[in-house]
């Protein structure tokens, strides 16, 4: 269930990081939840699009591609609600 | 992999240019192109172009381990097998670059030693060697691209460009072929084997090398261009352009080493305008390879 999360996750990233986006997203859960993307479970998801916000910021100053980004994960977090 | 620890190549790359520039300053006296300027002009004239010179060798070896350490990296992705046989790729390209002046000045040093012919022949085989095994390297790289995302390297433009190559090529080939020139403005030999011989010793992997070289190029462009997410494209920009730039320096560079029979019949203003165009451009490609592996590398750092 959580690995079938992960790459939800993993997929709305590829559309903006390409085939970065599984390393980047393994790096954020490991680094700032401190879990392994079998581990990602929906109560992450908020943190997880905020360091998204902020990581994805460092890369680009293009705020709307961010705003997008962030939002079809905040979308994801609620169809799972 | 850090950059640090490849200084001995740094030192080997200093040590060969040191080499470099003592057989210019040695043999420039006796160049048909310059005997005629004053010595002060003349030294000048060699720093000119052999102070750049040494400046992109460590500019070009930088982007290449650069590259290499990016695709280390991210090793076990899609694209990693890929980007590392290009960093190979560029490594040979690199090798041909800096031995065509090496072996440039070894043979003006010994031009009228009898084992010449000898060395000619080996620069000329060794040369189009690495630019063989560079160019094999990069289209091998180029088609691993596939597995993170596949293209089509064959389009109506990718066939005209064939067209072209073609049309060039034999172009050349004839060219070469009834050229009756074989020594360059100082009297040292260019070939040292029959042409019949050389027409498949030396054109024809030199053909074969920049038919890869240009399928190279076009996968790399294909690959920017297919490849999902504009931040990774954005990051990629450099790195592409500079391949690109670099698959078409490499033909170019091989092109004039061959064709040493048009180039020598250049005057000097046309031959220096000639090296420091290469020379500016060889620089800006493998900065622009620098600063796009950079650019991923960093893709890859933020948490």
């Amino acid at each position: 269930m959580s690995d079938l999360l992960y790459r939800r996750v993993v997929e709305i990233t590829e559309e903006y990081l390409g085939p970065a986006a599984p390393r980047f997203v393994a790096r954020q859960i490991a680094f700032h939840l401190h879990k392994t993307p079998a581990e990602l479970t929906d109560q992450d998801l908020a943190k997880l699009i905020e360091w998204g916000r902020v990581s994805l910021g460092l890369f680009t100053e293009d705020r709307a591609l961010i705003d997008e980004y962030t939002a079809k994960l905040s979308q994801l977090a609620l169809n799972r609600a | 992999m850090k950059t640090q620890r490849f200084w001995p190549l740094y030192v080997l790359l200093g040590a060969m240019w040191l080499y470099v520039l003592a057989s210019s300053l040695a043999t420039a006296q006796t160049s048909s192109l310059t005997q005629t300027l004053p010595s002060g002009q003349r030294l000048l004239l060699e720093f000119t172009v052999l102070v750049p010179l040494l400046v992109i060798w460590f500019v070009a070896l930088h982007g290449a381990l650069t590259l290499r350490r990016y695709a280390r990296l991210i090793a076990g992705s899609p694209e990693a097998r890929g980007l590392g046989a290009i960093a190979d790729g560029l490594f040979w390209l690199i090798a041909y670059l800096i031995f065509t002046s090496v072996f440039g000045a070894i043979i003006q040093t010994l031009a009228h030693h009898q084992s010449v012919q000898l060395l000619v022949s080996f620069k000329n085989h060794a040369l189009v060697a690495m630019g063989f095994i560079g160019s094999a390297l990069l289209y091998y790289g180029s088609t691993q691209l596939k597995r993170a995302v596949y293209f089509t390297t064959w389009n109506q433009a990718a066939l005209w460009l064939f067209a072209l190559f073609c049309i060039g090529a034999a172009v050349f080939t004839w060219m070469f072929t009834w050229s009756t020139v074989s020594t360059d403005r100082n009297g040292v030999p260019l070939y040292a084997l029959p042409k019949p011989t050389l027409a498949f010793s030396l054109i024809l992997p030199y053909i074969l090398a920049w038919f890869m070289s240009l399928l190279a190029g076009l996968n790399i462009g294909r690959y920017a261009a297919t490849v999902k997410g504009p931040i990774y494209r954005q990051a990629l920009r450099r790195l592409v352009w500079g391949l690109v730039a670099l698959t078409a320096l490499s033909i170019t560079l091989q092109v004039l080493t061959l064709a040493a029979i048009v180039v020598s019949s250049l005057s000097l203003t046309l031959t220096l305008l000639l090296v420091y165009i290469l020379l500016l451009f060889y620089g800006w490609a493998f900065w622009l390879v620098q600063a796009g592996a950079r650019q991923l590398t960093q893709l890859e750092a933020v948490s």
